[in-house]
């Protein structure tokens, strides 16, 4: 299976090579045969391993790492507006005047 | 004018939205489908040139302004509003439903809109519509990152106003053309329009928010704000040499964050900042062929990517998850759904025979033809990035990746169908390319499917599979979070603001209750107004505490009793004559003041013609007809 495919990603080359050229071309790599299989595989490895492995290194954190630091949540506590000792006695209580 | 206004579609969809709270659930569905649909058949009636002009505050705004480029981008936002109400159709939120509308109005307000105040406005409804769509994700989540997407596009259209104004004073016009060298206006209009559009670094606010709405919301949201600020970089910069390389730079931050991504609807936002930059691009480029590009790949976008977030949406109703860690395995359940879904990835790869490819060929062939070798390496790279994170990570780790399990359990229906609709149009557009290149705002002579470019992305594709191939376990993906720009102001802003904040929760908190207290106070009073007037008359407190020991401390005082506070008759006869004969001496003096000519209490009357003539209150903002010659993308139609 793997050489079917490695079989078939080199026919494409062949093609590309043979036919993928703009003509004329605009820009010095586009004469390099195949020049389309060398930016989809540099540019996957690029990504795919290059960015990735910097960004695991300075960018990622665990999931919850604003929640831990959010000072603000504490804002959205909430807290009595009134002293508990200003509230108004139940309706249903009996009063006598 | 008033027949013009009707028949706006913006006018049509916010009617629609209005009329929303009045018919029940089945109608509400059956009207968020058919308003669309309606003014989508009502577009191409509208008056080529500009109409709908009414006058405000002395200031003429031009609600309608038809030509190509308005034409495509109206045509495109009515489409989707369309569809994503097709794929809604289970929602039954009210809010949602009219957010929706309501937002689609605003996009069309702004594409449309002939002078800056118009579009101003179409801006902020925009705003505040899509808020509502990202909070209707009803999570806690979901209501946090709706308020700082409200925060920062509020704060993003006060630099709007700004700079709408300063723009009018220099230009000494109101219309919304070129803007380009039109002082710090401009420039306030440029970075608010970037903020919007999510050049980085002004971009946070789009993967922190797209993700939380609910899955019909993030369809609506993919489609609207980044494009209608496209839409208006397009007419207002065309050329502007920030803009090529904001929109190269953008292309790739967007997929470089894309690969690092775990949630499924995240990394399509991200994907969002990366297509968005080649129509920047394009836009920076300035060409015909470029800004041609601009235009149609924004067209093409809104319809692939709406069907992305469709999927994406399909795949968290169904399984409740939108996380690739706890994905996999789905292909056995949601084959039609892994179909739908991969005419979009195929679509926004570039891949031959879909919309994407004839749409960004366009901007990368636009930076070809002025020479711009590194914008052209970075459009592919970002290409190549797209491809593995969408078109091949994503259904990977989503639908494959594990061992099948659980019974066949495809989306609704409903969502089935607005997705093949979206589906049908990618691929038309892919193979009839001529149905989207002929209304476009110039002519275009451009051929995608010339041999050479299309050994170029069937090689740059299938090359990318390889290094997939090659690189799947190093792309597995794992529960992280990453950080992005919106560090800048959600942590330092979460150490600032207690501090300046809780001194004014603190005053607010004491105003609460002073007013609280106050209300207590009036309503005890109330219960027996003699009772305490009394008290206060004898200088006495109104409260004692004597009333009710249990309620010692409270505000409290026993009600009214008739028969123990009740005045004595007399009293009350005292009073009722009192009043009485105080009104009869008023009318008598009224009555004597009246027969000699009121001269002794009247002040000397101004006659009508010693008064002073007032002048009229100059106008804030005057406009002028436009006078400059500017260059008008939208000139073909």
């Amino acid at each position: 299976m793997r050489r079917l495919l490695l079989g078939l990603l080199a026919l494409l080359w062949a093609g590309g090579a043979l036919f993928g050229s703009p003509n004329p071309p605009h820009f010095w790599w586009e004469r390099v045969p195949g020049y389309a299989a060398l930016l989809g595989l540099g540019g996957a490895w690029l990504l795919g391993a290059g960015f990735r492995a910097l960004g695991e290194r300075w960018l990622q954190r665990e999931e919850c790492y604003y929640e831990e630091r959010n000072f603000a949540a504490r804002l959205d506590t909430p807290r009595p507006l009134a002293p508990p000792g200003n509230q108004r006695p139940d309706r249903g209580q009996n009063h006598d005047g | 004018m008033t027949a013009e206004l009707f028949g706006h579609p913006a006018f049509l969809l916010a009617a629609a939205a209005v009329a929303l709270p009045l018919l029940p659930l089945g109608a509400r569905r059956a009207l968020t489908v058919i308003a669309p649909g309606i003014a989508l058949a009502v577009l191409p009636a509208l008056p080529a040139g500009e109409s709908g002009s009414v006058r405000f505050l002395g200031i003429s705004l031009v609600l309608a302004r038809v030509d190509a480029l308005s034409l495509v981008f109206a045509f495109v936002f009515l489409a989707i509003a369309f569809a994503g109400n097709l794929y809604g159709w289970h929602r039954t939120r009210l809010g949602e439903q009219a957010a929706g509308l309501l937002y689609a109005a605003g996009g069309l307000a702004v594409v449309l809109a002939g002078d800056l105040l118009s579009m101003f406005g179409g801006w902020e409804v925009m705003a505040v519509a899509s808020a509502f769509l990202v909070a209707a994700g009803r999570r806690a989540e979901a209501r946090a990152a709706a308020m700082r997407y409200l925060m920062v596009h509020l704060a993003a259209g006060g630099a709007l106003l700004i700079g709408i104004l300063l723009v009018i004073r220099a230009a000494n016009s109101t219309v919304f053309g070129e803007l380009n060298g039109l002082g710090i206006g401009a420039w306030l209009v440029l970075a608010s329009l970037c903020l919007n559009a999510a050049v980085p670094p002004l971009h946070a606010w789009l993967p922190d928010a797209y993700p939380e709405a609910s899955p019909a919301g993030s369809v609506f949201l993919s489609a609207f704000t980044t494009k209608a600020a496209v839409y208006c970089l397009i007419r207002a910069f065309p050329g502007h040499p920030f803009l090529m390389w904001a929109g190269a730079a953008m292309a790739v931050y967007g997929v470089a964050f894309a690969v690092l991504e775990n949630n499924i609807r995240r990394l399509l936002a991200y994907h969002i900042v990366s297509q968005v930059g080649y129509m920047v691009c394009g836009v920076g480029v300035g060409s015909a062929l470029a800004l041609d590009g601009s235009a149609a790949h924004a067209f093409c976008h809104i319809l692939y990517k709406g069907l992305l977030f469709m999927g994406a949406g399909a795949v968290a109703q169904v399984t409740g998850r939108d996380k690739l860690i706890e994905l996999g395995g789905l292909y056995r359940r949601m084959p039609l759904t892994l179909l739908l879904y991969m005419v979009g990835a195929l679509s926004i790869s570039g891949a031959p025979l879909f919309n994407g490819f004839i749409s960004k060929s366009l901007v990368v062939a636009g930076a070809a033809e002025m020479k711009e070798g590194t914008v052209v390496l970075l459009l592919h790279l970002a290409s190549v990035g797209t491809f593995l994170s969408v078109g091949l990570k994503l259904p990977y780790f989503a639908w494959f990746a594990q061992p099948a399990h659980g019974p066949r359990a495809e989306a609704p229906r409903h969502m089935l169908a607005a997705m093949g609709l979206v589906a049908g149009a990618c691929i038309a557009l892919g193979v009839a390319p001529q149905l989207l290149y002929s209304r476009l705002p110039y002519p275009v002579s451009y051929r995608p499917y010339a041999p050479a470019h299309v050994w170029e992305a069937v090689l740059m594709l299938a090359f990318t599979a390889a290094g997939f191939g090659s690189l799947r376990h190093r792309l597995r993906p794992h529960a992280a979070l990453t950080l992005d720009a919106d560090w800048f102001y959600r942590l330092p802003a979460a150490r600032f603001v207690p501090d300046f904040a809780r001194p004014l929760e603190h005053c607010l908190q004491a105003l609460g209750a002073a007013v609280r207290d106050f209300a207590d106070a009036l309503a005890a009073a109330a219960q027996n107004p003699p009772l305490v007037l009394r008290r206060l008359a004898r200088g006495q407190r109104a409260w004692n505490s004597a009333d009710n020991p249990q309620a010692r401390g409270s505000r409290w005082v026993p009600p009214y009793d008739e028969n123990r506070q009740r005045p004595p008759v007399a009293l009350t006869l005292l009073w009722v004559l009192t009043v009485f004969t105080a009104l009869a001496f008023a009318f008598g003096a009224a009555a004597w003041c009246h027969r000699s000519g009121g001269k002794s209490l009247s002040r000397p009357s101004i006659g009508r013609a010693q008064r002073r003539e007032v002048a009229p209150v100059a106008p804030l903002i005057y406009s002028l007809p436009d006078e400059r010659n500017v260059v008008d993308p939208g000139a073909n139609s």
